[in-house]
């Protein structure tokens, strides 16, 4: 039975709160290696758990909240990024981003490379990846989240591993194309 | 199993510590927003709240009066009678008051019996716009924790102000003195650059990036030249650089960028992989060889320097090489190859442009109290720009440009209009500044620029001022070649001070001559820093 009928207001955000508490910083970590920056990062968190408190009535068990809550956030970000081409449609905010993502000064230069790295591999390898990587899900609980099987999911996680070697070792990408076109446009201003 | 490396194990291990984004009450917060409210049950009340804003935030659109600024009738008293006074060596036309002498007047009050002594109008309204507009941006002015910083802007007292007062001069800016090179950097107030006669490669001096920031921030030292010259050929460019740090991140590097039309970029390579450390000994030469393609209209190349030291570069040489000289371009991890990419921030740069001149009288303002189709030079803390409802001139609305006086930070307010309609035409452009606590000097700056030469002297002119000066109408002229892609113009303001304008125009006037390219632009010049 939906959690929905013994619902009132306060008990499904006490509830909702309950569950989500142990994973907020497992989410947070998530959104960040997706986005590559700390801004996208907190939309697409703030994303995700509205959606999901939104629908979290229809939720069937409680076991199943963590890849209710990942799968959210997965599909929220592929959404947005179909919309976000890089040679896509001019959005003013994300310009604006361009210079501060990759000079951020709290972030080591590996993290920034890892991150832009991430974002050149293929989706569902790149989230099977960081779920197990970075936010500490188990391959059981990946496969609840991008719904496939577990040799599916082992064989994401070994071909990003590859993968992430051959191009953070072959390609030495040292200085990313952002921080470059930071410069660029900084010249062109003025 | 793979096994990854330590720089990635390291960045891994970064990931899973990275602070969480949003605490627990944030989150609380977030999804409280739908809760019933006031007989308005959970996301009901939230979509009405969200339509009542675009309905209000429509509103303000559809009829920008209501969001300009509140400004009184007139403010004639406050005016004082005009001269004119023609400038030999430049085109400018400076046109100062009689008197310069702003007594208390001058001194920009936020109080409401001050506005009433300058003659204001409803100085309870302008009064409070102006206590709305500083409590708006009074974290980011409140500078007093920053290491380095003077402090929480505070203009100087009326003494102060009669010592400071000068004669308007009219300069060449200091940025274009080193002949065919200009300084471009994230944070200019952190690094200067010039000609060290006692350090050479060869020759008499070399030219210097010198920068105190440890944290990342970089600067280059750049020459634009044509690339016209070099299209379907490989060309190798060479340099001796030298660095000096005491920082381990440091580096410097040679780079060269071949960009294309409408700023597009067909390649880029600053040596991030092979670049000069300080632990590298004396001179050394480097080195990057490139084809040039079709499509490309400017190459842009020299010194490039991150974090803090000092790096020097001299001896630089620009060649047509054979096939056979093996490539050094590597292209980022994004290899364009000979495809022009249009990037997201060359958009945005586009994206700022205007057809046509417009807003001249800042009638039209963004909610942040700063003008449509106006933008600032740098994002800067230190900076900030609002439409000032107290300062007027002869009634019309204008717009400051305010720094706190980050070392020599400095920072441009200007509109950029592209030049298509206005190819062979001659423009002059007028405008009314003042300024006040300037310590360094602020200008009225008019620019054209074109791919062949992208820093030019010719191609700027302006109006310098300093300390406090009241309203002057400024007049400057420029003709728009065929190569123009654009021209800009607005204030420009370094280290501490204020600078208003008022009221420009724009007048164009057919050109009945040629404008010429000068031809050095379009092969390197003065590679050794000798001129």
């Amino acid at each position: 039975m939906a959690l929905k009928a013994v619902h009132t207001d306060l008990e499904k955000q006490t509830e909702f709160m309950e569950l989500y508490t142990p994973l907020n910083a497992r989410l947070s970590r998530f959104c960040e290696a997706l986005t590559k920056n700390r801004e996208d990062a907190r939309d697409l968190m703030s994303d995700t758990i509205l959606t999901a408190f939104e629908h979290f009535d229809q939720l069937k068990s409680k076991e199943a909240f963590l890849s209710y809550l990942f799968g959210t956030a997965s599909n929220i970000f592929k959404n947005k990024n179909r919309q976000k081409k890089w040679w896509g449609v001019f959005e003013q905010k994300k310009a604006e981003e361009v210079s501060g993502s990759y000079s951020d000064a709290e972030m080591s230069t590996d993290l920034s490379l890892l991150y832009h790295t991430l974002s050149k591999m293929p989706e569902e390898q790149k989230m099977a990846l960081l779920l197990f990587e970075v936010s500490g899900l188990s391959i059981k609980e990946i496969c609840e989240v991008q719904k496939v099987g577990e040799s599916a999911v082992k064989s994401r996680i070994s071909r990003a591993r590859q993968e992430l070697v051959k191009l953070m070792g072959e390609k030495k990408p040292k200085l990313s194309t952002l921080r470059m076109v930071s410069m660029v446009l900084n010249s062109f201003l003025f | 199993m793979i096994q990854y490396n330590t720089s990635l194990s390291k960045a891994f291990e970064e990931a899973r510590n990275r602070p969480a984004l949003m605490s627990l009450v944030e989150v609380e917060d977030l999804i409280s927003i739908g809760k019933p409210s006031g007989g308005t049950r959970g996301w009901k009340g939230l979509f009405l709240a969200a339509a009542a804003w675009m309905i209000l935030i429509s509103g303000m659109y559809l009829y920008p009066k209501y969001i300009k600024h509140t400004r009184p009738k007139s403010d004639k008293n406050f005016m004082l009678p005009q001269t004119e006074k023609k400038s030999s060596n430049t085109q400018a036309i400076v046109k100062p008051t009689t008197e310069n002498t702003l007594n208390e007047e001058e001194n920009i009050s936020q109080e409401p019996n001050k506005l009433e002594k300058l003659g204001l109008q409803n100085p309870a309204i302008a009064h409070q716009n102006i206590a709305n507009t500083r409590a708006n941006t009074k974290d980011i002015f409140d500078l007093s924790n920053v290491d380095g910083v003077y402090g929480p802007m505070q203009l100087p007292s009326l003494k102060e102000e009669v010592a400071l007062k000068t004669e308007v001069p009219v300069l060449a800016h200091a940025r274009y003195t080193m002949k065919g090179w200009k300084l471009s950097s994230t944070e200019s107030g952190d690094f200067t650059v010039g000609i060290d006669k006692n350090m050479a490669h060869s020759g008499q001096a070399s030219a210097y990036i010198k920068s105190g920031k440890t944290n990342f921030k970089s600067a280059w030292l750049t020459q634009q030249i044509s690339a016209e010259s070099y299209i379907g050929k490989r060309i190798r460019l060479t340099a001796w650089i030298k660095c000096k740090d005491p920082d381990k991140k440091a580096w410097a590097g040679l780079f060269m960028n071949l960009r294309g039309d409408e700023f597009k970029y067909a390649g880029f390579n600053n040596m991030y992989d092979k670049n000069i450390h300080p632990s590298s000994a004396g001179w050394i030469k480097c080195e990057l060889v490139a084809d040039v393609p079709e499509k490309t209209r400017e190459i842009a190349f020299g010194l490039y320097k991150v974090y803090a030291g000092e790096a020097w570069i001299d001896d630089i040489n620009l060649e047509v090489v054979g096939k056979e000289t093996p490539l050094y371009f590597p292209l980022t991890t994004e290899a364009v190859d000979t495809s022009l990419v249009m990037t997201d921030a060359f958009q945005k740069a586009l994206s700022m442009m205007v057809n046509q001149p417009s807003n001249l009288n800042f009638e039209l303002l963004n909610q942040k109290n700063e003008p449509l189709h106006w933008y600032i030079g740098q994002e800067s803390q230190h900076f900030r720009i609002y439409g000032d409802p107290t300062i007027q001139q002869n009634g019309k609305p204008s717009i400051c440009l305010q720094s706190n006086g980050y070392k020599n930070d400095w920072n441009t307010l200007l509109q950029v209009c592209k030049a298509g309609n206005y190819l062979n035409k001659h423009i002059k452009i007028s405008a009314w500044v003042r300024t006040a606590g300037v310590i360094d000097h602020a200008s009225f700056i008019f620019r054209v620029d074109d791919f062949t030469a992208g820093m030019r002297p010719e191609n700027v002119k302006e109006v310098n001022f300093k300390g406090n000066t009241n309203w002057q109408k400024v007049e400057l002229s420029l003709d728009i070649p065929e190569t123009a892609t654009s021209f800009r113009y607005g204030v420009l303001l370094s280290d501490k001070g204020q600078i208003w304008m008022s009221n420009l125009n724009v007048e164009i006037e057919p050109l009945n001559h040629n404008v010429m390219v000068p031809d050095y632009f379009k092969t390197p010049i003065n590679l050794g820093f000798e001129e």
